[in-house]
C-alpha cells in the first residue's frame, strides 16, 4: 500500500498551501489557501488535478484547515461554493471564529478597493462556514469508519494546529505553520510521539537559525524604554491579530515590573475585537497566560488605554499601537506623519513589509525624507527600530520536530526551493530519514505500513501476557557485531512490536571501539531481553486465515518432527607422510587422525570440552569427521595433492556455535599437522 | 490497592522473595505495577530487586516500565559492585529515552543520570567520557515535547560534575560550532559522531531558558549552577544568557537566575561587562522586593571591571533607592561592600564629586539628598581595608557622623554603632571636628536650641577611647550618660510648654543617638538603658500631644487619637516590661499615666469618658497609696486632680465631667527629675523562626493547623507572668496562643531558652501567605474587666519582641 501526496500549492514556494494526501485509499485535503502574489488563475490551487470529473465530494474524505491565514484558507469559499465541494471541513474553534473575519476583510479589499470581479461573495463565505466542523486539541475525530484525525497545538497564531491522520496502520502528520519556541502570548508546538509513515512540514526558515528571543525582546524593550525615558513617543504599527498582543503583553509586563507610569495606547479600531477573541480563547494561549488568567486575564492590559485622535499632539511620552502594520495608510500613517519629524520619537517596523509601503521605504536604508505623494513630503528624523519577531519555527526547530517524531518519510512544503534542498539534505544525512521537496502539482508516493488481521493461539496470548525476560551475557571476544544481534532479534517480530528504528545510535561508543579500544564495551556486556512477543510465529497457509502461534506449537501444527539447521563445511587437511602407518587400513588411519586432531583441539581450546566418539569429534554442537566420500556437497576444494598424507574432514554445527566453528576451522587450516 | 485491608497488608509485609517473584511474573498487570512501586517496603534482596527492575524495563506496558525505572532510580543509592550490571542498567535507560510514552522517558532520564554517574564512578579512567555522553543524552532530552521530561533533564544535568568545555559551549549555541565541524584530532570520537553529538547538545540551555513553562526555565537556570565553574568561556556565555533571563515574566525564574549568578560570584567567575549592565541593573528597579534584594546580595560580591560599570551600578542603586525608600539600609550596605571591593574606583569617584557634595563649597547637590548619602557611604567604605583613605577627604567622615543612625542601621551586619562611630571619629581626626563646630573637649553647655551638637559629644565622644578598653568603664560610662540625659530631659519641660516642638524633637533625637552608642556594649545596665530609650520615646509623644493640644486648630482628631493611643501603649509597656522599679520611678510613671488620661478628657471626648474617669481615679488612688507609704507630699498636679475628683464625688454616668477643666488642670503639671535605679531589668524575648524564608516556606494543608517551630529566649520573665503568642495574617485577623513556658524549663527567670511549636489554626485557602508572629506579656496592673477576648488574653498585652514573618506555602500533591 502507498501514501500518495499530491502537492497543489506551497510546493517549493510560500503561498496557497494545499496538499492532497491519499492514505490507504482515503483522500484528505490539507489546507486550501490562496496565493497573494498572483491575480490570475494561479492564485488558487489547481483543483482539477484531484478529480478530472470535478466530483470532489466522492473523491475527498474531508478538508482540514490548519489556521486562519489566507494562504491556508483563502481558497476555501471558492472551493466549496464555486467548485461545489460539500463534504466535511475540519478546523479548530478559534480558526472557525476568526476565519470569516479574515475572508470577509480580504474580499472587501479585493472587490471594494481594487475593483476586481469578486471570486466569492459574503454569502459564499457564510455558506462555506456552515460546513465546518470544529475540533478541539487532542480530540480524536472519526471522520469515517477508517479515517481518524486529531489536532495538536502548533503555536504560530491563535488556533493554529497540526493535524494527525490515520487510516488503518498508516499514519501521518501535516504541520501547517508552527512555532517551536513559545512567545509571550502563544505556546510552543506540542505533539505526542507516534509511529508515523509520513510527516509533511513547513520549511519557511529552512536554513535560518534564530538566536534567543530574549535578545530580541531586550533590544525592543531597551529601545522603547530609552525613548520614553527621554520624553519621546513610540509608534508601533502592527497587524491587529497576533503581533500586537505579543508586544503588548511584553510591554505591559515590563511596565508592571519596572513601575513605569507612561501611558500605552491602543488606537480605537484596532484589536478591541481581537482582544475579545483572545480573552475568550484562553486555552489556546501560552502557559503563562493560562496560569495567571484565574487571577488576571493577561489580555486585560493594566497599563493600556484607548487612544483618542486629539492626543496625537499632546505633550509627553507615550507608546501607541496602530494599524496597519506596514504604514500603508490608515491611522498609523496619520500618526507617522506627525511624529516622524522629531528626533526624540521612535517608530518600530515589523519584520516584513511589502514593497511600496512606507514601512518598506524605512527599512531600506535610512531616508531623511519620504515622498508621500506629489505634494506631501515627510521629514523623517525619528529613530527606527526593526522588529525581528516571527511566528515560524527556525531550521533547528524543524529538525527537532522531525527528530522527535522520527517518521519514515518527510515531505517539505511552504519554503523557498534552494533552502529546502539544503534542509532536505540535512534531514537525510543527519537523521537518516528519506526526504522530499516536491514542486507544485507533483505527486510523491511512499510505501505505508500495511496491517494484516491475524488470529492468535491461546498459548501465544498466554505467553505474551507473562513476563519472560532473560539476561544475555555477551562474550566480548565474539566478533558478532551488535548490529547483527539486534537485527536477528528483530527479524521475526518487526510486524508486531512497535520497534523504533532510531537513526541516532544513542551510545556513541558502539562504533568507536572498532577502531580504538576493543576492550571498551560495544554496548553493555549484559543485555536484557524480553522475548515474549518474539516467540510468536506467523503462519500463512493458502485458503486459511493467517494465524500467530507460539514457537512451541509450530511443530505440532505442522505435524513435523523437530529439525535443526546445521551448517556444514568440508575441507582438506594434511597429516604429513605416514610411512610407518602406510600399511594401515583405511579405518585405523581415520581413527589415528581423529585422535591427533582431538589432542590438537584440546590443547588449543582449553576451555572447551572436546570429545572423541571414535567416528567423530564433538565440541558443543560442532561435529567433525573424516570424509571419505568421492564428492561431498560441502567441499570447498576438490583437489588433494597427496592422497596418503591428506584427507577431507567434514564438519557441521548449529548456528549458535558459529563463532566456535570458524575458530576451529581456522585452527585446522593454519596448522599443518605433518609438522608435528 | 490493598492498603485499606489491614489483614492483607500484614500478609503482604511477610512476602518473601519467592512469592514476590511469582506475583510479579503473574499475568495481572496492575498487581505487577503495584508490587514494583512498593517493592522497597518488602524485605527483598537488593540484588534480586535490581534484576527484577531491570527485567521489567522491557515490559510492553508503559506503566510497568515506568515503575521499573523508578525503582532503578531509587536503588541507585545502594552500592552495586558489578560493573556490567551498572552498564546494563545505564544502557537500558538510554534506550528508553526514546520511549513512546512521556512518563517512561521522564523516568528514564532519572535513571540515566543516577546510573550514569555510578558508571562514571565505577570506571574513573573513563569518567570524562561517560560524563560527556550523559550530558549529550540529557541535552537531547531538553527538546522533548513533554514538559516533565524537559524539566527532569535539566534537574539531571545539574548533577553532572564534569563536562568537556567544547560540549558546554555548544550547549549555549543553537548553531553547530566550528570546533565540531571537520575536526578529526579529538581522540575519543569520529568526526561524524562528534557532529551528531554537537547536534544533540546544540542550544540546550538557550532553549531551556526560553521554554514555555516556568518550571523548565527555572530548572534550566538551576542546571547551570555547577557547570559554570568548569570553564571560564562557558561561564561568560552563561552570564549573557542569565542576564536575559532577568527579563523573564516569572519571579521564581528571575530569582533562580540571580541565585545562579550569585553562585558564580562566589566561585569567582562572574565577569560583568558593560553590555550586561542595562539588563542587570534594571532588576534593581524590579517591582518585586525579593528580586531587588537578591540582586543587591549579588552586587555585594560582584567584581566590576571598570569605572564605567561601577558608576552605572552606583547610579542604578541610587535610582532604586529613590523609588524604593524601604530598601535604604540594604542599599547603603551594598554601597559599603562595593566600596570595599573597589577601593581605587571609589577614590577617583569621590575626588570627582566632592565639590558637589560638600556643603561648605555650596555644591549643587542638596546635602540631604539620597545621592549624597550614597556618596558618603561609598566614601567611608574605602579605608576600612587599607590606607587609601588619604585620597578621601576626611571631612566626609565628619559628615557621615551626622548620618550615624542610618549608617549603623545599614551596617548592622558588619559592625555595631559604636565601632562605626569610633571609626568615623578616627578618620575625621585629620581635619578635626572643630571645622564644623565640633568641640571634643567641650563642657556640656546649657541646653538651648542650636547647641545640641555639643551635647552629643559631651556625652559620647570623650568616652570613645574608653569604649575600646575595659568593659567596667563602659558600664560606668553608660550609667553616667543615662543619668546625664535623664537630667536633661527634665530641662525639656519648659520647651514643651512653650511649644518649641522642633527643638524638642531634635534634642530628644540627639539623646537617643547618644545612648544607642552603648546598645551593643553593656549588659550590666542594659535594663536601665532600655528603660531610658523607651522613656525618651514617651517624652517625644508627650511633646507631640501637648503641642497638638495647644495648637489653635483642633481638626486633627485622628492624629490626636493615634498619638494618645501610642502614648498609652508606650506607658503600659514601660510599666510592665521592666522589673525592679523603685517607688519613685513607679510614681513617676503613674503620674505620666495620669497625665495621659487627663489629656484624653481634656479634648472633651464624650464616648467613653466614664471608663477614662474610672481609670483616672484608679491611678490617682494608686499614687495616693504610694505616697502614703513613702510619706511624701504629693505634687501640685496630683493634688489638683485629687481635689477635683473629690469635688465630683462618685463617678456615675450622670456625673458630668464637663464641670472639670482638664486643660487648666494639666497646666499645673511639671516634669520631675527621674532618678533611675541601676537595678532595672528589662523583660524581653528573642524569637527566631529557624530555617524559614521565602524559598523555604513551611508547608500547610488549608483548614488544618500548622505547627510553627520557634526558638525563644526569654529574659527576666518571672514564672508567674503570662505570655501569649499573637499571630496575625493580612493585618486583619489575629490568633492568640497561650505560651506555657514553665513546663519547658530551659533556665531560670533571668534567661530561659527553649524551642516551642506554636500551632496556627485556621489556615486559609491560599497558595502561600505570610504570618506575623510575636510574643506578648499580659499586663499585671490592668483590671480584669478591661478586655474580654474569647480564649485569648484577659488583659492587655505588652509585646516584648520584634514581630517575625513566617512564610507558609500550601502543600502540593506532587
Amino acid at each position: 500500500m502507498t501514501i500518495d501526496c499530491l502537492v497543489l500549492g506551497a510546493g517549493q514556494e510560500v503561498g496557497k498551501s494545499c496538499v492532497v494526501v491519499t492514505i490507504n485509499g482515503k483522500r484528505i485535503m490539507f489546507d486550501c489557501g490562496m496565493h497573494m502574489g498572483y491575480l490570475d488563475h494561479r492564485r488558487y490551487p489547481d483543483f482539477s488535478r484531484i478529480s478530472a470529473s470535478r466530483d470532489y465530494n466522492t473523491v475527498l474524505s474531508c478538508v482540514i484547515i490548519t489556521h486562519f491565514h489566507l494562504d491556508h484558507i483563502g481558497a476555501l469559499p471558492y472551493f466549496t461554493e464555486v467548485c461545489g465541494y460539500n463534504g466535511p471541513i475540519y478546523m479548530t474553534f478559534p480558526t472557525m471564529a476568526l476565519a470569516p473575519l479574515m475572508l470577509e476583510d480580504y474580499r472587501k479589499v479585493m472587490v471594494d478597493r481594487r475593483g476586481e470581479a469578486e471570486q466569492f461573495s459574503n454569502d459564499h463565505i457564510m455558506e462555506c462556514m456552515k460546513k465546518v466542523i470544529p475540533v478541539d486539541l487532542k480530540q480524536t475525530i472519526q471522520v469515517d469508519e477508517d479515517l481518524q484525525i486529531r489536532a495538536y497545538y502548533a503555536g504560530h497564531v491563535l488556533g493554529a494546529a497540526m493535524f494527525y491522520a490515520k487510516v488503518g496502520d498508516a499514519a501521518m502528520v501535516y504541520t501547517g505553520d508552527y512555532n517551536m519556541t513559545p512567545d509571550r502570548h502563544l505556546g510552543a508546538a506540542q505533539i505526542d510521539r507516534m509511529q508515523l509513515d509520513l510527516l509533511i512540514t513547513e520549511s519557511t526558515y529552512a536554513t535560518t537559525i534564530r538566536d534567543s528571543k530574549y535578545g530580541r525582546e531586550r533590544e525592543f524593550l531597551k529601545a522603547v524604554h530609552n525613548c520614553v525615558a527621554s520624553g519621546g513617543k513610540v509608534l508601533i504599527p502592527t497587524f491587529a491579530l497576533g503581533r500586537a498582543q505579543e508586544l503588548c503583553i511584553l510591554l505591559d509586563d515590563y511596565w508592571e515590573r519596572m513601575n513605569l507610569k507612561i501611558p500605552i495606547y491602543f488606537s480605537a479600531g484596532l484589536t478591541v475585537q481581537a482582544n475579545m477573541y483572545y480573552k475568550m480563547l484562553i486555552s489556546w494561549t501560552s502557559q503563562k497566560v493560562k496560569e495567571t488568567y484565574t487571577t488576571r486575564n493577561a489580555f486585560d492590559f493594566k497599563n493600556v488605554q484607548k487612544f483618542d485622535r486629539s492626543m496625537i499632539d499632546a505633550p509627553g511620552p507615550c507608546v501607541l499601537f496602530a494599524t496597519p502594520g506596514m504604514i500603508s495608510g490608515g491611522f498609523s500613517l496619520e500618526v507617522f506623519k506627525r511624529w516622524a519629524p522629531s528626533k526624540l520619537n521612535l517608530i518600530t517596523l515589523p519584520g516584513y513589509c511589502v514593497a511600496g509601503t512606507i514601512g518598506h521605504k524605512l527599512m531600506s536604508g535610512k531616508p531623511t525624507k519620504i515622498d508621500l505623494d506629489k505634494d506631501t513630503q515627510i521629514d523623517v528624523q525619528c529613530q527606527i527600530h526593526q522588529l525581528a519577531f516571527s511566528p515560524h519555527t527556525d531550521s533547528k526547530g524543524i529538525m527537532d520536530l522531525v527528530k522527535f517524531l522520527s517518521p519514515k518519510h518527510v515531505i517539505l512544503v511552504h519554503g523557498e526551493k534552494p533552502k529546502m534542498v539544503t534542509l532536505k539534505e540535512r534531514i537525510h544525512s543527519e537523521l537518516g530519514i528519506p526526504c522530499h521537496d516536491p514542486a507544485n502539482n507533483e505527486t510523491v508516493s511512499i510505501s505505508s505500513t500495511l496491517s494484516i488481521k491475524a488470529e492468535s493461539s491461546s498459548t501465544f496470548i498466554q505467553s505474551c501476557s507473562t513476563p519472560n525476560f532473560k539476561f544475555l551475557k555477551r562474550n566480548l571476544n565474539d566478533k558478532i557485531n551488535s548490529k547483527e544481534l539486534s537485527s536477528k532479534e528483530g527479524g521475526t517480530s518487526s510486524m508486531f512490536t512497535r520497534r523504533r528504528s532510531n537513526p541516532h545510535v544513542k551510545h556513541l561508543n558502539r562504533n568507536l571501539d572498532e577502531k580504538f579500544d576493543s576492550s571498551l564495551s560495544c554496548g553493555p556486556e549484559l543485555e536484557v531481553s524480553d522475548d515474549r512477543v518474539n516467540e510468536g510465529i506467523l503462519v500463512m497457509e493458502k485458503g486459511k486465515k493467517t494465524k500467530v502461534v507460539h514457537q512451541d506449537e509450530l511443530l505440532l501444527l505442522l505435524g513435523e518432527q523437530e529439525h535443526e539447521v546445521r551448517f556444514a563445511n568440508c575441507s582438506p587437511i594434511y597429516f604429513g607422510s605416514l610411512d610407518d602407518t602406510h600399511v594401515m587400513d583405511c579405518i585405523s588411519r581415520k581413527s589415528l587422525w581423529l585422535s591427533q586432531l582431538s589432542s590438537k583441539l584440546s590443547s588449543e581450546l582449553s576451555d572447551r570440552n572436546v570429545q572423541n566418539f571414535g567416528e567423530y569429534l564433538q565440541v558443543e554442537s560442532f561435529t567433525l569427521s573424516i570424509c571419505s566420500k568421492e564428492s561431498c556437497p560441502y567441499r570447498t576444494t576438490n583437489r588433494i595433492e597427496n592422497e596418503s598424507a591428506a584427507a577431507f574432514y567434514c564438519c557441521s554445527w548449529l548456528v549458535t556455535d558459529e563463532v566456535l566453528a570458524w575458530q576451529i576451522i581456522s585452527i585446522l587450516e593454519k596448522h599443518d599437522l605433518s609438522s608435528t | 490497592m490493598a492498603e485499606r485491608d489491614s489483614e492483607l497488608v500484614s500478609a503482604i509485609n511477610e512476602l518473601d522473595d519467592r512469592s514476590f517473584l511469582s506475583l510479579c511474573f503473574g499475568p495481572s498487570v496492575s498487581i505487577r505495577i503495584w508490587l514494583l512501586k512498593n517493592a522497597e517496603s518488602f524485605q527483598i534482596r537488593p540484588s534480586l530487586l535490581l534484576t527484577v527492575f531491570l527485567g521489567f524495563t522491557k515490559d510492553p506496558y508503559p506503566y510497568v516500565r515506568k515503575a521499573a525505572l523508578d525503582g532503578l532510580a531509587g536503588l541507585g543509592i545502594t552500592v552495586v559492585e558489578d560493573g556490567s550490571m551498572i552498564e546494563c542498567c545505564y544502557f537500558r535507560a538510554i534506550e528508553l529515552l526514546n520511549d513512546v510514552e512521556d512518563c517512561v522517558r521522564s523516568a528514564a532520564v532519572r535513571v540515566v543520570i543516577t546510573w550514569g554517574l555510578m558508571l562514571a564512578a565505577h570506571s574513573p579512567e573513563r569518567k570524562q567520557h561517560f560524563s560527556d555522553e550523559i550530558f549529550a543524552n540529557l541535552c537531547s532530552m531538553t527538546r522533548d515535547m513533554s514538559m516533565e521530561v524537559r524539566s527532569n533533564a535539566f534537574v539531571a544535568i545539574k548533577r553532572l560534575e564534569i563536562v568537556s568545555e567544547d560540549l558546554l559551549l555548544q550547549s549555549m549555541s543553537k548553531r553547530v560550532l566550528s570546533i565540531f565541524k571537520g575536526k578529526k584530532s579529538l581522540v575519543q570520537c569520529y568526526t561524524e559522531q562528534l557532529e551528531m553529538l554537537a547536534l544533540d547538545v546544540a542550544g540546550a540551555f538557550v532553549h531551556g531558558v526560553e521554554d514555555e513553562f516556568h518550571q523548565v526555565r527555572k530548572s534550566a537556570c538551576d542546571a547551570l549552577f555547577n557547570l559554570i565553574i568548569l570553564s571560564t568561556k562557558f561561564s561568560g556565555e552563561a552570564l549573557s544568557l542569565l542576564m536575559d533571563v532577568l527579563n523573564d515574566d516569572s519571579v521564581s525564574v528571575r530569582l533562580q537566575a540571580l541565585e545562579t549568578l550569585h553562585h558564580m560570584a562566589i566561585s569567582n567567575c562572574l565577569q560583568l561587562q558593560e553590555a550586561h549592565m542595562h539588563m542587570f541593573l534594571s532588576a534593581l528597579s524590579d517591582n518585586n522586593g525579593h528580586v531587588r534584594s537578591a540582586l543587591r546580595k549579588l552586587l555585594k560580591l560582584a567584581k566590576l571591571p571598570d569605572l564605567g560599570t561601577f558608576q552605572l551600578s552606583f547610579n542604578g542603586l541610587v535610582e532604586s533607592l529613590e523609588s524604593y525608600p524601604q530598601d535604604e539600609s540594604d542599599v547603603l550596605s551594598v554601597l559599603f561592600h562595593m566600596g570595599q571591593n573597589h577601593v581605587n574606583m571609589v577614590a577617583s569617584i569621590i575626588t570627582d564629586v566632592f565639590e558637589q557634595i560638600d556643603p561648605a563649597s555650596e555644591g549643587k547637590l542638596g546635602f540631604d539628598s539620597v545621592k549624597v548619602m550614597a556618596y558618603i557611604v561609598l566614601a567611608i567604605s574605602a579605608p576600612v581595608l587599607d590606607t587609601h583613605s588619604l585620597r578621601i577627604p576626611p571631612r566626609i567622615f565628619s559628615y557621615a557622623a551626622t548620618l550615624l543612625g542610618r549608617i549603623s542601621h545599614a551596617l548592622g551586619d558588619i559592625m555595631d554603632q559604636s565601632t562605626i562611630f569610633a571609626y568615623l571619629l578616627q578618620n575625621s581626626k585629620n581635619t578635626g571636628l572643630s571645622d564644623l563646630g565640633f568641640n571634643p573637649e567641650g563642657v556640656p553647655c546649657s541646653l538651648t536650641p542650636g547647641s545640641y551638637v555639643n551635647d552629643i559629644l559631651a556625652i559620647a565622644s570623650p568616652k570613645t577611647p574608653a569604649m575600646i578598653h575595659e568593659k567596667q568603664h563602659k558600664d560606668d560610662d553608660a550609667i553616667e550618660s543615662i543619668k546625664t540625659i535623664l537630667s536633661k530631659v527634665q530641662d525639656i519641660w519648659p520647651l514643651i510648654q512653650s511649644g518649641f516642638l522642633h527643638e524638642i524633637l531634635r534634642n530628644l533625637r540627639v539623646f537617643k543617638e547618644a545612648l544607642e552608642v552603648f546598645t551593643y556594649q553593656i549588659d550590666k545596665y542594659s535594663g536601665a538603658l532600655a528603660f531610658t530609650l523607651q522613656y525618651l520615646k514617651i517624652m517625644k509623644l508627650v511633646a507631640k500631644v501637648w503641642n497638638l493640644m495647644s495648637s489653635k486648630h483642633s481638626c486633627r482628631i485622628g492624629e490626636w487619637e493615634s498619638l494618645l493611643g501610642k502614648l498609652e501603649k508606650g506607658l503600659k509597656g514601660l510599666r510592665s516590661r521592666f522589673i525592679g522599679f523603685s517607688k519613685e520611678e513607679e510614681r513617676h510613671i503613674l503620674e505620666l499615666m495620669l497625665v495621659t488620661s487627663a489629656l484624653r478628657l481634656a479634648n472633651g471626648e464624650i464616648c467613653c469618658h466614664l471608663t477614662i474617669m474610672r481609670k483616672l481615679s484608679m491611678i490617682a488612688s494608686n499614687i495616693e497609696h504610694l505616697l502614703k507609704e513613702e510619706c511624701i507630699e504629693p505634687s501640685t498636679f496630683v493634688c489638683e486632680v485629687q481635689r477635683s475628683l473629690s469635688k465630683l464625688g462618685a463617678i456615675t454616668p450622670k456625673a458630668s465631667c464637663y464641670s472639670l477643666d482638664f486643660r487648666k488642670l494639666l497646666k499645673t503639671f511639671t516634669l520631675n527629675h527621674l532618678e533611675i535605679s541601676k537595678k532595672l531589668k528589662h523583660v524581653k524575648a528573642e524569637l527566631v523562626i529557624p530555617d524559614n524564608d521565602y524559598e523555604k516556606p513551611l508547608y500547610f494543608v488549608p483548614g488544618l493547623p500548622v505547627g510553627i517551630l520557634c526558638q525563644i529566649i526569654l529574659h527576666n520573665v518571672s514564672s508567674e507572668r503570662k505570655l501569649w503568642f499573637r499571630i496575625t495574617m493580612d493585618n486583619t485577623t489575629s490568633q492568640f496562643i497561650f505560651l506555657d513556658f514553665l513546663p519547658l524549663g530551659g533556665g531560670c527567670d533571668e534567661v530561659r531558652e527553649f524551642t516551642y511549636t506554636v500551632p496556627f489554626y485556621r489556615t486559609p485557602k491560599a497558595s502561600s501567605f505570610i504570618a506575623r508572629i510575636c510574643i506578648g506579656l499580659e499586663c499585671w496592673f490592668e483590671s480584669d474587666e478591661v478586655n474580654e477576648r474569647r480564649g485569648g488574653p484577659k488583659r492587655d498585652l505588652a509585646y516584648i519582641c520584634k514581630e517575625k514573618e513566617v512564610y507558609l506555602s500550601m502543600i502540593h500533591n506532587s
